[in-house]
């Protein structure tokens, strides 16, 4: 039995079809027997029909007759100035560079050394260290928030880490 | 028998535009809701989708087909509807007022109709308004989250896909537009 | 300014060279969701590599729910759908002695909640297991693999 609250905050993919059958059917039954989940489907419905209804009333009264035309028209336009706009943007990249060359110096030799840095081999030391990591197989947790109740432990064949989230049930099995 | 999209984008890749022109029938209703969403104003989502079209259907060779014609044709769109929504926020305010009242309309621009009941006029006007300053109060990301996936009716994955965010970020976005929506809404809902 | 094409091409040719060198960076995530129950003594054959890693939790039967495999560059997050509307979110974050560390949210729910949120790091080619929310009559456990050619 699925409890309201839960339910509401599912409702929204319910109405927008993105819930699996078994879910939706469940979700779906208890709508039929609560009335404040049949009124908040009730005013997604209703929100989504004004909004339709007005677009609809303005597009009804467009002239479509002309539309391919007008895309015709747009497709028989000469092809952007390319000209125009490879010197514009030259002029304007010229003008860019013309103080700013230190800058993109600096910046293309930082780019390097990066590169460099990144490409270069690791060292033997760095090596062995890796080595010796990859045989945990476990996760290194930095960081972990939830306002569930929250076990984590790791698995006895292969030790991979297993977070288990779970929910007010859990509470009572423990 | 209706050639799928797939179909067609192969004949529109050997420079096929009849093939092309099947294409834009097809989507050029939903390419315009979906920019007349973000820009607010008819004739600049017809603007923006015709550009959008003609877009497409030059880098029609770029696209690859393990994604969906339309997802790929809605991304365009977006991102021309934003890029002129910016344009036009950029523009002095009284151009803006100017462009409100003219021909094309903006939102609240309602058709006129000899035998529409005077009270559903002034209530639909009102109602159209707050939906758009519900939407005006959106990012554009936010708006065309809730577009995708209201009006066109787009799967969280497909959203996803048209934006090139990840799944939670269409998630917390499209709650958050359907709350504005509804707090701006919530006499008419 | 006659030196700027030339330095212009340096640069640029280093920023491609870098780009390339980087592109080629890029870590493999495997994905497995398991619904762990007491229904019925069942073992899924698909999950014949991982049995002795799953039998440690206290379930009879296992089975294979989904499984996506996906390459993302260094840095970058992605998002795995996961049974309950619940969704995966995982961030390769680097590479350093042979371990990969990653940043781990799951998040529940419109607009999605993070239930956890974990940074660690695992062996290149290692596994990692998260388990315990409740779906259907079962448990979900969920095998996070990730992999690198680094």
């Amino acid at each position: 039995m699925i409890a309201c609250a839960h339910a509401q905050r599912l409702l929204p993919l319910l109405y927008d079809g993105e819930l699996e059958s078994p879910l939706r059917r469940e979700l779906s039954r208890h709508v039929t027997d609560c009335s404040v989940c049949t009124r908040t489907v009730a005013l997604l419905n209703r929100s989504q029909e004004l909004l339709c209804q007005t677009i609809d009333d303005h597009i009804d009264d467009v002239d479509f007759s002309g539309f391919w035309q007008g895309v015709e028209a747009k497709l028989s336009q000469p092809p952007p100035f390319w000209r125009t706009r490879v010197s514009g943007w030259r002029e304007s990249w010229l003008a860019f560079w013309s103080w700013r060359t230190p800058v993109w110096a600096t910046a293309m030799a930082v780019i390097v050394l990066a590169a460099v840095q990144f490409l270069l081999p690791p060292s033997p030391q760095e090596q062995v260290t890796k080595s010796l990591v990859s045989e945990n197989n476990q996760a290194q947790i930095e960081s972990l928030s939830t306002s569930n109740p929250v076990l984590v432990w790791n698995e006895p064949t292969h030790h991979a880490t297993v977070i288990w989230v779970g929910d007010e049930s859990m509470e009572e099995q423990r | 028998m209706e050639q799928s999209d797939w179909e067609l984008v192969r004949q529109c890749k050997s420079g096929d535009r009849q093939a092309f022109r099947e294409l834009v029938e097809r989507y050029q209703r939903k390419t315009v809701a979906i920019a007349f969403g973000i820009v607010h104003d008819r004739e600049d989502a017809l603007e923006v989708a015709q550009e959008a079209f003609a877009k497409a259907f030059t880098s029609i060779q770029k696209f690859k087909e393990e994604a969906s014609f339309y997802t790929w044709l809605y991304r365009i769109t977006v991102n021309l509807a934003i890029d002129r929504q910016r344009q036009k926020n950029r523009q002095p305010l009284l151009d803006r007022d100017d462009q409100g009242e003219g021909e094309g309309g903006g939102i609240e621009a309602m058709p006129d109709s000899a035998d529409t009941d005077p009270f559903e006029k002034v209530k639909d006007k009102e109602l159209g308004e707050r939906i758009r300053e519900a939407l005006d109060e959106l990012t554009p990301a936010h708006k065309a989250v809730i577009l995708l996936r209201e009006v066109e009716g787009l799967s969280y994955e497909e959203i996803s896909d048209v934006l090139q965010c990840s799944r939670g970020t269409v998630m917390s976005r499209l709650h958050y537009a359907r709350k504005k929506l509804q707090s701006r809404l919530r006499d008419d809902l | 300014m006659k030196s700027s094409p030339a330095l212009f091409a340096c640069v640029f040719g280093a920023l491609l060279w870098a780009t390339v060198v980087y592109a080629g960076e890029m870590v493999e995530l495997r994905i497995e969701t398991v619904l762990a129950s007491n229904d019925s003594p069942y073992f899924d054959t698909r999950l014949e590599d991982i049995w002795r890693q799953v039998s440690s939790t206290p379930y009879n039967s296992y089975r294979l729910m989904q499984e996506e495999r996906r390459k993302v560059e260094w840095g970058n997050q992605v998002d795995f759908s996961l049974p309950g509307g619940r969704v995966l979110q995982v961030v390769p974050k680097h590479f350093a002695s042979e371990r990969i560390a990653l940043q781990v949210m799951i998040m529940e729910g419109a607009p999605p909640t993070p239930l956890m949120k974990t940074a660690l790091s695992i062996k290149n080619h290692g596994t990692l297991f998260f388990g315990g929310r409740r779906h259907q009559d079962g448990t979900l456990i969920i095998r996070i693999g990730a992999a690198t050619d680094e």
